[in-house]
């Protein structure tokens, strides 16, 4: 009897050991423990390069040229570990657009798993919400992708995505190079302006709007063989004047400050 | 500093079909001051307008200076940058297009 008990303690132990071992960490739990590694690591490095600084200042050695390096670049294998382990799943996404979001101004492995990432990202979940915060990465493919296969991911982005912004981007990614190139008069141009008004009515991402209303009035206005508007205002003594009062004459309009 | 280039510029334009005008981003008083001591020969706005919420450069979409714009005699925007020789070299080829008369060259 009292051997059958001690076997079953430890079989249970065991059993419990095992299913212990067997347990992990849910993608939700396991995005969260990563990021929060990275905070603590990110708070190190700054704490470290404080200290280095202080030390310099007060006659130490200068800061060594890895202390400037980001803490974040070991992180990014783990990130992309985590999303190949979810790939083709929903749970992939928070890791790919963290890579997405951190790593593409690192250089060499780091960058080209980020921009991986987003190529994930805009094909395999291009119907998820998330892609928001992608933001101008969305509105840049012809970074990830050459001319033909941006083309082709940026309309099927406008076609699919829920989101409003995603296909603005999407749209911006497709024409903004018509915007900043083809000649003001052409049709493409009126055609690339008209598309990307339209799909910016109604969405709030106030930086591309503004960005892309300033880019067409610069080209409408102030490229070569375009009329500006008149100035009028006043001059240094007060009197009020306006540039058409000169026209008919070579103007050299000079914006100056004495510096 | 441009001032005496751009002076120069305006005594050889002097009666061609040409004018040369400023846009200044000082307070008053600093642009009064730099106008009497570089004998400064030429119309410039105040970039600040009190009447309007937006400066003139803000409204001509300019964030860098000195910028020079170029027009012709139909106000259509010829030249646009920082580069004062080359602004001037645009300048002095409309103005001679313009009244039949050679372009002169710096230095001659």
């Amino acid at each position: 009897m009292k051997a059958r008990l001690i076997a079953a303690v430890l079989l249970t132990l065991g059993f419990a050991q095992v299913s212990y071992g067997q347990v992990e960490a849910s993608p939700e739990q396991r995005y969260q423990d990563l990021t929060a590694e990275v905070a603590g690591a990110n708070e190190a490095w700054k704490a470290r390069l404080a200290e280095l600084r202080d030390a310099e200042k007060n006659g130490g050695p200068p800061i060594p040229a890895d202390a400037f390096q980001s803490p974040l670049i070991p992180f990014v294998a783990k990130f992309d570990a985590a999303a190949k382990d979810y790939a083709g799943t929903s749970d992939a996404i928070p890791f790919l657009t963290w890579m997405a979001q951190n790593a593409l101004p690192m250089v060499g492995d780091q960058r080209k798993a980020a921009k991986d990432a987003v190529r994930t990202l805009v094909t395999t979940h291009r119907k998820s919400p998330s892609l928001e915060k992608l933001e101008w990465m969305v509105g840049r493919l012809d970074y990830f992708y050459d001319e033909k296969e941006a083309l082709e991911v940026g309309l099927q982005l406008e076609k699919e995505s829920p989101s409003s912004k995603v296909r603005a981007y999407a749209t911006f990614s497709r024409v903004g190079a018509t915007i900043n190139k083809a000649p003001v008069d052409s049709d493409e141009f009126r055609k690339a302006k008209s598309e990307i008004l339209k799909v910016l009515e109604g969405v709030e991402i106030d930086d591309l709007a503004s960005s892309v209303k300033t880019r067409i009035k610069m080209r409408e206005n102030f490229s070569l063989g375009m009329s500006p508007p008149d100035i009028v205002g006043v001059d240094l003594d007060g009197v009020e004047f306006s540039l058409s009062d000169y026209k008919g004459k070579v103007l050299f309009i000079d914006f100056w400050g004495d510096w | 500093m441009l001032y005496p280039h751009e002076r120069s510029l305006v005594d050889e334009m002097k009666n061609r079909p040409f004018a040369l005008i400023g846009v200044n981003s000082d307070d008053l008083d600093r642009a009064q001051a730099a106008v009497r001591k570089n004998k400064i020969n030429w119309r410039s706005f105040q970039n600040q307008r009190k009447e309007s919420k937006t400066s003139i450069s803000e409204d001509w979409l300019l964030y860098t200076w000195p910028t020079i714009v170029v027009l012709d005699a139909d106000f259509k925007v010829c030249y646009r940058g920082g580069d004062c020789d080359e602004a001037t070299a645009v300048a002095r080829r409309l103005v001679s297009e313009l009244d039949g008369k050679p372009a002169e060259v710096d230095g001659q």
